[in-house]
């Protein structure tokens, strides 16, 4: 973080594409973010139940400091220039991040520690940071951003919503019966080695021989690209993790409940439905939270077949070396699969508490 | 009440079980008895078809198990296993009311019934009613294990050594417990354990198996006093009588005598350690006492077989 707020802040181009300068902070503020870098380091050795604290005012602060130099470097400019974070703010946020993730252990309460997050959210809200280039690009995206970020989230949706109605009933059939989980499970590991690019490719030609063949499949989007074939490689992407966690998390059923269950007279159906499944479940839901963090980042590749999303940014941004765009799709999709994960990774906890814990 | 003919089980060409027939009566507690690999649970298995039997026909109070679905035959059978089988997903309750709802009795008389057997089992059920299995100890597992299995009254209770994890203390007290429900209940019981001092001390018959055929079927006294080969003699050991003696409450044996010039014992002591004392003292009788009133005689011979059972 120290180097950070030495190294330059801001880089000013005169427009999207142009080579620009480099500016650093001012010595005020420098000595400012110098003073604040070393605060976490402080607390920890002196008030270690604080740290939280002073790491919020780290992060809050370096976002603070982006939003006011990139308004600051822009002052006088042309509407076409853009002024984006360089070396500096990048590492002084990764920095106060780390600190951050660091001080939730400290911390009596996990979650005080992410103050500065919602800090830096309420800074991002409040308009602060409209100067800095990612968001100047967003804006003028505006509602076609909300569309890929909707597509993406459709997409990530869509395929594992399959994955689950596909995966679902055949973990169940196989968990029963070796050869043919060892069979199924085999398929899915061999499709998750291919590189998802290549995966999109293989989809084209058998894909658009089925649309040609079958007239009425194309009436409803089924083709070589687009999201006919996106949604099938990431279907059967997905399919691994749902296939093998639910395999295994049926088969980890404690065997004494369900001979107990058995013996009772419970039938096959009510043996499922009120002993395996409630038992399996949150185990089950970590294969289903593994699906949708890796279908976030499969569902950016998808782009390049033309099935929309985050990933139209990201590629746009290569191809005309933008970095601001690059930036547009690619910190949402991150920030999207870490809350897919996060979230589902309460739900499963919230399960295993409500279903009495590992047995 | 339960009738096995001719039973058998193969698994390809392996016998497991064969040509077995052997008659469980009416409110009897009966243990199978065996070395491990005998076939004794995969006898149990086959009286409510858990495991379907490849011959033979088994009755329950004169009907053949197979004219039932396997499923309605179970609901009518307590089934009681080693590691309980709790579910760990639901409250101690809802475990116990498993074979009601499956029955589709009403909340009303169900609830009533769970609070029944855990009062039956030891439990108080303003405590126990709402806790996860995961709170239980083993023993208090176990007596939920009971209560559900006797939670739709059933006629036949099948058992599948079902202390043989717990401490010894909280075996021997379930043991008792059990034994005192069973009686109570005329519940039929078929028990299998590997326990010798179990067999002997519960049974009201016991069963000894050997790879998949039957031994010898009869009493505990038939067993230890007449044993039908040597294996029996063997396996129950040379110390059998002793055996059968522990925990045997001494009051079982106690006949009227004269106590005069007698050692006197207390009747809490069982049976083994009367005699134990009867082998201190050189003696051939001791005077039996209740709390100080005389309460009559022990004398050696009093002491072979199991006495008279309360």
């Amino acid at each position: 973080m120290l180097a950070g707020a030495v190294l330059p802040w801001v880089l000013l181009r005169p427009n999207r594409l142009a080579p620009g300068d480099s500016v650093g902070l001012p010595p005020a503020l420098l000595a400012g973010a110098v003073l604040l870098a070393l605060l976490p380091g402080f607390s920890a050795w002196r008030t270690p139940r604080l740290t939280w604290l002073a790491a919020a005012l780290t992060l809050w602060a370096g976002v603070w400091l982006l939003g006011n130099q990139t308004g600051a470097a822009l002052a006088g400019q042309l509407p076409f220039a853009r002024a984006s974070a360089a070396s500096g703010a990048w590492l002084y946020l990764l920095g106060a991040g780390v600190t951050s993730y660091g001080a939730a252990r400290l911390a009596p309460r996990a979650g005080l520690a992410w103050l500065g997050l919602a800090g830096a959210a309420a800074l991002l809200l409040s308009g602060h940071l409209n100067s800095w280039s990612v968001l100047v690009e967003g804006r003028a995206e505006g509602e076609r951003w909300g569309a890929a970020l909707a597509q993406h989230l459709r997409l990530v949706g869509g395929a594992l919503g399959l994955a689950l109605l596909i995966g679902a009933p055949l973990a169940v059939w196989i968990s029963g019966r070796d050869r043919a989980a060892a069979t199924v499970l085999g398929l899915a590991s061999g499709i998750q080695t291919l590189p998802s690019l290549a995966l999109l490719g293989l989809l084209i030609a058998p894909l658009s021989a089925l649309a040609n063949a079958v007239p009425a499949l194309r009436e409803v989007g089924v083709g070589g690209i687009g999201v006919a074939p996106a949604l099938t490689a990431m279907t059967l992407y997905a399919l691994l993790p749902v296939l093998r966690n639910g395999v295994a998390s049926l088969r980890g059923v404690s065997a004494s409940a369900v001979d107990a269950a058995r013996g009772m007279g419970m039938t096959p159906a009510q043996l499922f439905w009120r002993v395996q499944l409630p038992l399996a479940l949150p185990v089950w839901l970590s294969g289903v939270r593994q699906a949708a963090v890796l279908l976030t980042g499969v569902a950016a590749v998808a782009a390049l077949i033309g099935a929309g999303g985050l990933g139209t940014y990201i590629l746009g941004g290569l191809q005309s070396a933008a970095s601001d765009l690059i930036l547009l799709g690619a910190v949402p999709a991150a920030l999207l699969a870490l809350a897919l994960d996060g979230g589902l990774r309460r739900a499963e906890g919230w399960l295993a508490r409500r279903l009495g814990g590992p047995a | 009440m339960i009738e096995l003919q001719g039973v058998e089980k193969r698994y390809g060409n392996a016998p497991a079980v064969e040509d077995l027939t052997l008659t469980f009566p009416e409110g009897a507690l009966c243990a199978l008895l065996g070395p491990s690999g005998c076939g004794k649970t995969t006898t149990l298995r086959m009286i409510n078809r858990l495991v379907e039997p490849s011959g033979g026909r088994v009755l329950l109070a004169g009907e053949d198990t197979r004219a039932l679905r396997p499923e309605v035959l179970r609901r009518r059978i307590g089934y009681v296993i080693q590691h309980v089988g709790l579910f760990p997903h639901l409250t101690v309750a809802q475990n116990v009311a498993t074979v009601p709802d499956l029955l589709g009795w009403d909340r009303q008389r169900t609830a009533a019934r769970v609070d029944e057997l855990l009062d039956l089992v030891g439990l108080d059920p303003g405590t126990y009613r709402d806790q996860r299995p995961a709170q239980l100890s083993g023993g208090q597992a176990q007596r939920v294990g009971v209560a559900r299995a006797l939670a739709a009254d059933p006629p036949v209770l099948l058992m599948d050594e079902p202390f043989g994890a717990l401490d010894p203390l909280a075996r021997e007290w379930l043991q008792l417990a059990f034994r005192d429900i069973q009686r109570r209940l005329g519940t039929t019981v078929v028990m299998v354990t590997h326990d010798i001092d179990e067999a002997l001390r519960l049974g009201d018959l016991v069963a000894l198996m050997r790879g998949g055929r039957l031994v010898q079927f009869g009493s505990p006294d038939d067993l230890v006093l007449r044993p039908a080969d040597p294996f029996v003699r063997q396996f129950l050991g040379e110390d059998a009588p002793l055996r059968q003696l522990a925990g045997q409450p001494l009051s079982a044996f106690v006949s009227p005598g004269d106590p005069a010039g007698l050692p006197v014992v207390d009747a809490s002591l069982d049976a083994r350690e009367a005699l134990g004392v009867l082998l201190r003292e050189g003696a051939d009788a001791l005077a039996v006492q209740d709390g100080g009133a005389p309460l009559g005689v022990v004398r050696w011979h009093d002491l072979r077989g199991s006495g008279r059972r309360p």
